[in-house]
């Protein structure tokens, strides 16, 4: 208690300090930050059918002209109602999503009612800040209706992971200003321009906080310019160094040659058929790769596949590799690889379900992973995860198809003899190989056999449910568990 | 429940009349021995080293012939055996006939006959008794501990090594940890050795057992151990599937699932067959049949029980929708069967090469994850044991894994692969560290080329084959390390049968 209030003070102080410094420009930032409060309602993973509570959370914007806001994508998602709170403005707007990127953590909102901030004071745009320049951080941290500001040093600019979406990575830089929760989605400043906007913090690591840096942000804006977000391009190709001699040596690489080894390809993937496992990539947009993969990028180094980051789908990247002993340049087709989104966590979207004979089908993904708890890693069977995690890299062409799950069962006397009922893999159903729910849906309508033979993807382990039975006792199972639809595909 | 009633009633008969004759605790004095066992276990991490020696102390029982019958457990690993009654150690050294460490039983002999002065063999008992309260006993200091110990049931669970099944005794017991080989004993007689304890719930293995395994000890020629069906299986009690597999009325039989390599099954049952009866014992659908002694018990009791390697028995099954009747031959399972062993005697197999730390993966290693290992280890390894329990197949007897790398210029930029598994090196599959050592006699050109499974954090590894000699010997000479190389003990167990397609 005590710290806090010392905190506080030391905030409130420093508010104190900076309303004369900055004067005039300080009133209008005050304008053009907002505070937006979000009441955001999920699906339920482990009750598919179900939706979870509703939650209030609070984060900040700032207005880029045009009407528009721009914020974090974890402020605004799985949205039921939005509103926007202008500073010394009593009156919340209500407000809507124009464009949310979860894989880059930013959003565009806008009031409903057209117009309505049209007024407010548009930031504009700088570049990068420098390493070791001073950045301002504008927000309403902790829930509080005043606009913070803090400084902080750029301590660092780097690859990182992206956590709302838990399987992105892109630029981002560290400061030492505090980032905390309802900071998410405020402008960093330097010079009066925008050149971040703040998202993340880091739980390892003492005062420290996260931007997402002007590269990012502009790289968004340009997607969206159509009028639609895209996201990211991906490479697809999974990349090991070769620091080793030998490694290079036997490569065939020349003496003054660097490069990275592809070990696979993914399919489905941008690089598919341009690029072979056991191909070096020497080059990409003409810079020389270095051993560990890095590449030179503004008196830094960055790893080469910010390169590919930067770009839109449909752009094509030129990569040099050396392929049997010959150097080719390949121009790759960049598209996008919806066959990584199991991987990420889940927004503005209903769990994909099907109930059948009180049975719960789900797909196989992160979301259905963490109705084993945060720590999933640990507590999920072995099989689920060994199927999750290591299969579609043993069996590429798992990647291409959704895997679904036997989740659970609702116990009823047409299931309640079943040996396996829990977190099982589906193989085949009535000898139809399952890559996707709808394939379950389609054999479970429309096979007329007395039995449906559900294989699992382990140890030959079998169901069997009776066709008739489980048909007649399909509206009194959902009746008496209180589902509303048997599925939502 | 006529048997069970007419052993209670020679229970009650009995026990007055040995207190008449003479107090229990002096005539079990004589026959129970502690043990003090010195032990070193090798360190997993490090498998060219061992720890730090430890003790344990349990207890055996003095049989017939100088025998002395303890748990595996006690003996695991020992660097010295010693043995005390009344509170003086006996300065004699015990030879180990047999370990089963399937059953969880050693059997020990005393050589110098002097050395057991004072001390008298004891009897099997003809059976185990159903019901009712034994003793279990064991030295503390000069005091022989008896403690009353209530039977309150029989099951069938796997062993100690997870292969062989059979019935374990189970018993409320007054007496405080113990589990370690403590003998039991009904009627001056022994009744079963205990070999695990779960706070008063004490676990033994029953007579029925302990005479068959000191019949197979004592016989000539090397031990062969007990038998297996050795598949995997699931219930059949669901009347969905027993109809759908064209099974009529209620449903009885398992339900096989896969049938490994090397099993008593292979070759003769397979996947969707349903097991009705193990000669001439009717299994109901969960696998149950009529012991005559101890009521409903899983089958594995039957073949542990009954029968010895190379016995052949009737089985009859229901496959296709037509029942067949057919001869199987009794195989064992042991540890080494199985595609990661669950025990281990000896030395870990390892390899250092160019640095690479290399060995074969076995259940000891994973256990350097610590109490949750089935949980905690990397899931790239722990799915060949907990995914694909089934065992090995001809082709994929073991998992080689680089567990760590000894970071030297030599290997420079590979220090990050860590328990990741080799699937080849030179373009050989490697199934054995014989095999490993054999294929770096035959580089690629001039290098070694190491191909690492999916989902490894590099795929490829290429060493100079032209300085890896002499990098390994300064890597060696770096690290303190004595040896390069230690090839397994146990060369993994041959596999028989035919049943490709099958497991």
């Amino acid at each position: 208690m005590r710290r806090l209030s010392a905190c506080l003070l030391v905030i409130s102080c420093l508010g104190a300090f900076l309303v004369p410094a900055l004067g005039s420009e300080e009133a209008a930032l005050e304008r053009s930050v907002v505070r937006i409060v979000n009441y955001a309602q999920r699906g339920n993973w482990y009750t598919p059918w179900d939706r979870s509570g509703v939650g209030e959370s609070s984060g900040t914007g700032f207005a880029i002209g045009g009407g528009l806001v721009m914020t974090n994508a974890h402020v605004v998602s799985d949205s039921r109602a939005l509103r926007i709170y202008v500073y010394n403005d009593p009156e919340p707007r209500e407000a809507e999503v124009v464009h949310i990127a979860h894989d880059s953590d930013l959003a565009l909102i806008r009031p409903v009612e057209q117009g309505a901030l049209d007024d407010l004071p548009a930031l504009t745009f700088g570049g990068m800040p420098a390493m070791r320049t001073t950045v301002d951080t504008l927000g309403y941290p902790a829930g509080g209706v005043r606009l913070s500001s803090t400084q902080g040093v750029v301590s660092r600019i780097e690859e990182q992971l992206y956590m709302h979406s838990g399987k992105d990575l892109h630029l981002t830089v560290q400061t030492d200003a505090a980032i905390n929760p309802g900071n998410s989605g405020g402008p960093v400043l330097q010079d009066g321009k925008v050149v971040g906007v703040a998202f993340q913090g880091n739980a390892g690591l003492e005062n420290t906080g996260f931007f997402i840096p002007m590269e990012v942000i502009q790289r968004f804006l340009n997607d969206v310019a159509d009028g639609r977000y895209d996201g990211y391009p991906e490479l697809g190709a999974e990349t090991t160094g070769l620091e080793n001699a030998a490694g290079r040596a036997r490569a065939g690489m020349k003496p003054e040659e660097t490069g990275v080894r592809v070990d696979s390809v993914y399919k489905g993937s941008s690089a598919e058929n341009h690029i072979l496992a056991g191909d070096v990539i020497l080059k990409v947009e003409n810079r020389t790769v270095a051993n560990d993969g890095s590449v030179e990028d503004g008196g830094g180094r960055i790893s080469f596949g910010l390169l590919v980051d930067r770009k839109q789908i449909g752009d094509s990247v030129p990569i040099q590799v050396l392929r049997d002993g010959k150097r080719l340049k390949v121009d790759v087709p960049l598209t996008s690889f919806p066959m990584g989104d199991a991987h990420g966590h889940v927004y503005d979207r209903l769990p994909r379900y099907y109930v059948y004979g009180g049975l719960v089908f789900v797909p196989l993904n992160l979301e259905t992973l963490k109705t084993f708890g945060g720590d999933w890693h640990v507590k999920a069977g072995k099989e689920i995860l060994y199927e999750f995690l290591l299969r579609p890299m043993i069996q590429p062409e798992l990647m291409l198809q959704e895997r679904v799950v036997l989740l659970r069962r609702l116990k009823h006397p047409v299931n309640s003899d079943m040996a396996f009922y829990r977190n099982q893999v589906l193989e085949r159903v009535n000898g139809r190989p399952i890559t996707c729910l709808e394939d379950l849906v389609e054999t479970f309508e429309n096979h007329k056999g007395d039995f449906h033979l559900i294989e699992f993807s382990n140890r030959r382990r079998i169901g069997v449910i009776n066709r008739l039975d489980a048909d007649a006792a399909h509206g009194e199972i959902l009746q008496r568990y209180g589902i509303q639809e048997d599925r939502n595909l | 429940m006529k048997i069970c009633s007419m052993i209670l009633l020679v229970f009650f008969v009995c026990a007055p009349a040995l207190t008449a004759e003479e107090p229990a605790d002096e005539r079990y004095s004589r026959s129970v021995v502690g043990l003090e066992v010195t032990y070193q276990m090798w360190d997993e991490d490090r498998p060219w080293a061992k720890t730090t020696p430890q003790t344990r102390s349990g207890s055996a029982v003095l049989l017939e012939g100088s025998y002395l019958l303890t748990d595996a457990q006690m003996v695991d690993h020992a660097t010295l055996i010693q043995l005390a009654t009344f509170g003086r150690s006996r300065q004699v050294e015990p030879e180990i006939v047999a370990i089963d460490t399937e059953v969880n039983l050693a059997l020990l002999r005393v050589n110098d006959p002097g050395a057991l002065e004072g001390l008298e063999p004891i009897g099997l008992a003809a059976a185990t008794p159903t019901s009712g309260t034994v003793l279990m006993a064991r030295w503390r200091g000069q005091q022989l501990e008896m403690a009353a110990s209530r039977i309150t049931r029989f099951e069938v669970r796997r062993g100690w090594g997870g292969g062989v099944e059979h019935t374990f005794l189970f018993m409320r017991t007054d007496m405080a940890g113990g589990g370690w080989g403590e003998p039991v004993f009904e009627s001056g007689a022994l009744v079963g050795l205990t070999v695990s304890q779960s706070e008063m719930l004490s676990r033994a293995v029953p007579v029925e057992i302990l005479r068959r395994f000191i019949a197979k000890a004592t016989a000539n020629g090397p031990y062969t151990g007990f038998p297996a069906l050795g598949v995997m299986w699931q219930t059949n009690s669901d009347p969905a599937v027993s109809r759908f597999l064209g099974q009529e009325g209620e449903p009885r039989g398992i339900l096989i699932r896969q049938v490994p390599w090397g099993t008593s099954a292979c070759g003769v049952l397979k996947p969707r067959d349903i097991l009705l009866e193990l000669d001439g014992q009717t299994l109901d659908a969960e696998g149950f049949y009529l012991h005559p002694l101890f009521g409903r018990l899983r089958f594995g009791q039957h073949l542990a029980e009954n029968y010895d390697l190379g016995d052949t028995v009737k089985v009859r099954v229901l496959r296709d929708h037509r029942e067949l009747e057919l001869d199987m031959t009794l195989r064992g399972y042991p540890s080494g069967l199985d595609l990661i062993p669950y025990h281990r005697q000896g030395q870990p197999a390892y390899v250092i090469a160019g640095g690479l730390v290399i060995r074969e993966l076995d259940v000891p290693y994973l256990r350097t994850w610590g109490k949750d290992w089935d949980k905690n280890a990397p899931i790239g390894l722990l799915h060949y044991f907990s995914v694909f329990r089934e065992g090995q197949t001809p082709s994929s007897r073991r998992k080689i894994i680089i567990m760590m790398v000894l970071p030297s210029p030599y290997n420079v930029g590979y220090q990050y692969s860590r328990d990741e598994v080799i699937d080849s090196i030179n373009g050989q599959p490697v199934d054995s560290i014989a095999d490993v050592v054999a294929a770096f006699k035959e580089p690629l050109d001039r290098f070694h080329l190491l191909e690492l499974s999916p989902g490894s954090s590099r795929r490829q590894i290429v060493l100079d084959a032209q300085g890896f000699e002499s990098a390994t010997a300064d890597i060696l000479e770096e690290y303190g390390i004595p040896a390069a190389l230690h090839l397994s003990d146990q060369p993994p167990v041959n596999g028989d049968g035919d049943c490709p397609g099958d497991y």
